[in-house]
């Protein structure tokens, strides 16, 4: 028997009752894994909760814990993060990932979207502030020495999406009116490390602009702290 | 119902084995490998341009960021340990790069399925949070072309194989397709039933809101702005494809028309929403429910058709060889 291709002798091993029956099992289990995975997913009932909790181990490590919600409940805005960069020498840049002109091809295009994206998933909820905290951290340790700065600033960026009415109004996707901001912080090289001042905090309401008339804002997911830029 | 017809009715367990163990054609395995062999290779490609930005020892996320996300102690990834040492880094992608080779073509394949299933692991644990769909579905691709014999056709393996002992069905491979298939529908109908619970994908708007999203978009749809009953015909076809397709994908009558409609919905998104790599990967997906003869008449016509042009190309007139002046 080669490493290459299956003999008869492999094909044999199946037809054992023992085998069948080991391999049933181990196949129903898989199959009751995959499947409690996206019931655990909020909103989700104690119960598939506990039995997921039972299964986590073997989700996590062979990554197969997926809730597969793709665009749901709707389709929502983009979210991006705006970081402002300072040099030793006084002088400043802006830059924004994901970027689709730095970031080629398109796939290293959607991983740096993930990320921003993951941002948000951390910012929206309030009991996870220590976690986001965490991520932007690491985002701004990272812009600090990819740019060689003395200091990054951070927002995150949400991009509403325009209803139809907008559009056929004549407004382009990207009119201001369509782009919120939040700041997530201030990092230094050496360490030093702003929060958001008081008055931008992630627990400001919003100042200026109604989000009426703004579609395909998921109803759980309008974050109170959203700062108008 | 008779006696005779009762006993005729095969039990649970006679079901259940037959749909599970019955032996098949690795046909259709053989180009899911060949494919999602390819995909791997273009992702370990596209994981190396980034190497220092997800991979260094500072990189977007580190240590206490990926704790923070929640990858518990069964999430771990070796590639921690080399965090420090581009050149270390830069042969892991190429030997990962190298046995999604492999597998794609063929070449040692059970175990080149198996390291490329912990490369995957080993990635996907030390980035958890700059994955999306198409990680996922080439991850459990990837662990289900491990467990069934993928190489045994359409591979070099084959080729080095001695006729006599080459395979032509196989229980494994009924198993691998069969987890497949299943993964897929499961995938679909929590897709499809999430999406039951947003207002957009009722009122018929849903697609709007990935037309409008220019962060996807690739191509400007906008247009359809003027034609809301095209947006609503799309939102609800989809909506409601997703939501049945585990259902109708098994039956021989519905199969042509859930398949063809994944073929124009990934296909879409991939061309409209810049995610061709996430639809090529579903798409392998789908290709699971073609049955393994109709993609070994394909293969063998494919073949034919080939030989055929090959021995219609023109043939150069031999060359004149002038023998050498002897002294």
């Amino acid at each position: 028997m080669t490493l290459a291709s299956p003999t008869a002798a492999q094909s044999e091993v199946w037809t054992r009752p023992g085998v069948r029956t080991a391999a049933s099992v181990l196949i129903a289990l898989h199959l009751m894994a995959i499947v409690v995975a996206p019931l655990a997913m909020s909103p989700a009932s104690p119960l598939m909760v506990s039995i997921w909790s039972c299964f986590r181990p073997y989700l996590d490590a062979f990554y197969l814990n997926h809730g597969f919600h793709f665009f749901a409940p709707d389709p929502g805005p983009s979210h991006l993060i705006r970081y402002e960069l300072e040099f030793a020498d006084g002088s400043k840049s802006e830059g924004l990932f994901p970027n689709p002109r730095e970031h080629s091809p398109r796939l290293l295009y959607h991983r740096h979207f993930m990320l921003s994206e993951y941002a948000n998933r951390l910012a929206v909820d309030e009991s996870r502030k220590a976690d986001l905290d965490a991520l932007t951290k690491s985002f701004g340790e990272y812009l600090l020495t990819a740019h060689n700065a003395a200091r990054v600033t951070l927002h995150l960026r949400r991009h509403y999406i325009p209803t139809p009415e907008h559009v056929l109004s004549g407004l382009a996707l990207d009119d201001p009116q369509f782009i919120h901001e939040r700041p997530l912080g201030t990092f230094a090289a050496n360490g030093v490390v702003t929060a958001p001042a008081e008055n931008e905090s992630p627990s400001a309401p919003i100042t200026e602009q109604s989000l009426d008339g703004l579609a395909f804002e998921p109803a759980d997911d309008i974050p109170p702290q959203l700062v108008v830029r | 119902m008779t006696p005779s017809s009762s006993s005729a009715q095969p039990t649970l367990i006679e079901q259940w084995n037959q749909f599970w163990f019955t032996p098949i054609d690795p046909a259709t395995l053989g180009v899911v490998r060949i494919g999602i062999g390819c995909m791997l290779a273009y992702s370990h490609l596209v994981w190396a341009i980034g190497s220092d930005a997800f991979f260094g020892s500072q990189s977007w996320l580190n240590a206490s960021a990926v704790t923070a996300i929640g990858n518990g102690s069964w999430s771990t990834s070796p590639l921690w340990w080399l965090q420090e040492s581009p050149a270390l880094l830069g042969l892991t992608h190429m030997a990962a790069f190298v046995t999604a080779i492999c597998l794609a073509i063929g070449l040692l394949t059970r175990a080149a399925a198996i390291v490329s299933f912990c490369f995957v692991l080993a990635y996907a644990h030390r980035n958890p949070a700059a994955l999306y769909g198409f990680d996922q579905v080439i991850g459990f691709m990837t662990l289900y072309l491990a467990i069934g014999p993928s190489g045994s056709t359409f591979s070099l393996d084959e080729y080095l194989t001695p006729t006599r002992h080459r395979v032509r069905s196989s229980i494994g491979a009924n198993v691998a397709t069969r987890l497949m298939q299943l993964h897929l529908c499961v995938l679909y109908f929590f897709a499809g039933v999430s999406k039951l619970k947003g207002v957009t994908w009722w009122n018929g708007f849903a697609i709007w809101g990935a037309i409008a999203n220019q962060e996807y978009q690739t191509v400007d749809l906008t247009w359809l702005a003027s034609w809301p009953i095209i947006i609503n015909l799309m939102t609800q076809v989809s909506v409601w494809w997703e939501v049945s397709y585990p259902a109708l994908v098994w039956n021989r009558h519905t199969r042509p028309v859930m398949l063809a409609l994944a073929v124009a919905v990934h296909l879409g998104i991939g061309a409209c929403f810049g995610m061709l790599t996430f639809g090529c990967a579903m798409l392998l997906a789908n290709f699971t429910f073609i049955p393994p003869h109709v993609v070994r008449t394909a293969v063998t016509n494919l073949k034919t058709v080939l030989n055929a042009s090959s021995k219609r190309q023109p043939h150069l007139p031999p060359m004149e060889v002038t023998p050498l002046p002897t002294t």
